[in-house]
């Protein structure tokens, strides 16, 4: 994971490589001596953050969350585009309730009735 | 390790802490070795580009979690580009939030951004400033430097410390700066350039 000198992009001696190296040495100057209420606060912020370690990561709680709004976002936009109960077989036209198929079949008794009546005739 | 598999992972050694107790022993103390080692340096990078300390350190103590509760199951190869990822994610989210904070002023009438009128390397740097020098050219020179890099935009900032300074790879310099190994390269040069620029005021004649 450390620089490979290979695909560093500047040439050995050429003065870019002593730009870094003055880049680097100012750089570490100015980490060499922070003062002890820095420190302090470094090996604090480190000691909190180790105490997490052996705590299990879970974000099955936020996926569990998350799943909720879902599931009630996705009810709000689907329930007004369902259609309705009952209504809606009587709306269509090619649907019957019960009481105008009997009687639709009493109409054509009467017809078949008339049908047979007529042939009797002739 | 994916994050599934970390998850089974660690309850299932959870389940079995006799048996791996030595090893959760091991990854505490792996993850406070690299901590320690990384953690001046993150504070540096931070304070450089948001320009005051106790900033800078809160931005190193959210990513010290960030990195722990999210990836300490990881190989530790991995942890300094994550690490890193994290930080840089931190260091834009304060950028951001500041942006939004000087639109907001500049509105209100009456007000000033009281950071304004700050130099942030002045206060980046007053610390040491007060620490004596063991040669006035040296900590002019060092001064210097330390100004142009904290000058440099955000991204060649960024690229410029991690290849320069920490030594990262150009791969895992992409990965924690989340963008691609040629846009790496771009802000580093760039970056290379702007400090030659920058510098060649200081230059001895």
């Amino acid at each position: 994971m450390t620089m490979n000198s290979k695909e560093h992009e500047t040439e050995p001696g050429s003065s870019t490589e002593a730009l870094e190296a003055l880049a680097r040495s100012s750089l570490d100057e100015s980490v060499a001596h922070l003062d002890a209420a820095t420190l302090s606060r470094l090996n604090r912020a480190r000691q909190q953050a180790l105490a997490e370690v052996n705590k299990p990561y879970n974000p099955g709680n936020w996926l569990a969350l998350a799943a909720g709004a879902f599931a009630i976002i996705a009810i709000a936009v689907a329930l007004p585009l369902l259609p309705p109960g009952d209504s809606a077989a009587e709306q269509d036209p090619g649907t019957f309730s019960v009481a105008e198929d009997a009687a639709l079949m009493e109409d054509l008794d009467l017809v078949l009735w008339m049908m047979e009546s007529e042939d009797h005739a002739s | 390790m994916t994050n599934t598999a970390a998850l089974i992972y660690h309850s299932w050694t959870e389940q079995n802490p006799m048996q791996h107790g030595g090893q959760s022993l091991d990854r505490h103390s792996a993850m406070n070795g690299f901590l320690q080692e990384v953690e001046r340096r993150a504070l540096r990078v931070a304070e450089l580009s948001v320009g005051h300390r106790e900033d800078a350190l809160e931005l190193v103590q959210e990513a010290m979690l960030g990195l722990v509760r999210r990836y300490s199951l990881r190989p530790s190869d991995e942890w300094k580009p994550l690490f890193y990822r994290i930080l840089q994610s931190r260091i834009n989210d304060f950028h951001r939030r500041r942006a939004v904070r000087r639109r907001v002023m500049a509105f209100m009438p009456g007000t000033a951004d009281a950071d304004s009128d700050i130099d942030p390397m002045d206060q980046a740097t007053a610390g040491e400033r007060e620490n004596p020098a063991s040669a006035l050219q040296q900590e002019i020179a060092n001064q210097a430097m330390l100004d142009a890099i904290g000058n440099l935009p955000t991204r060649q900032q960024q690229a410029f410390v991690l290849r320069a300074w920490e030594g990262m790879s150009t791969r895992d310099t992409a990965l924690a700066m989340d963008c691609s190994e040629g846009s790496v390269k771009t802000h580093y040069n760039r970056a290379l350039k702007s400090l030659q620029d920058a510098l060649a005021e200081h230059a001895p004649q």
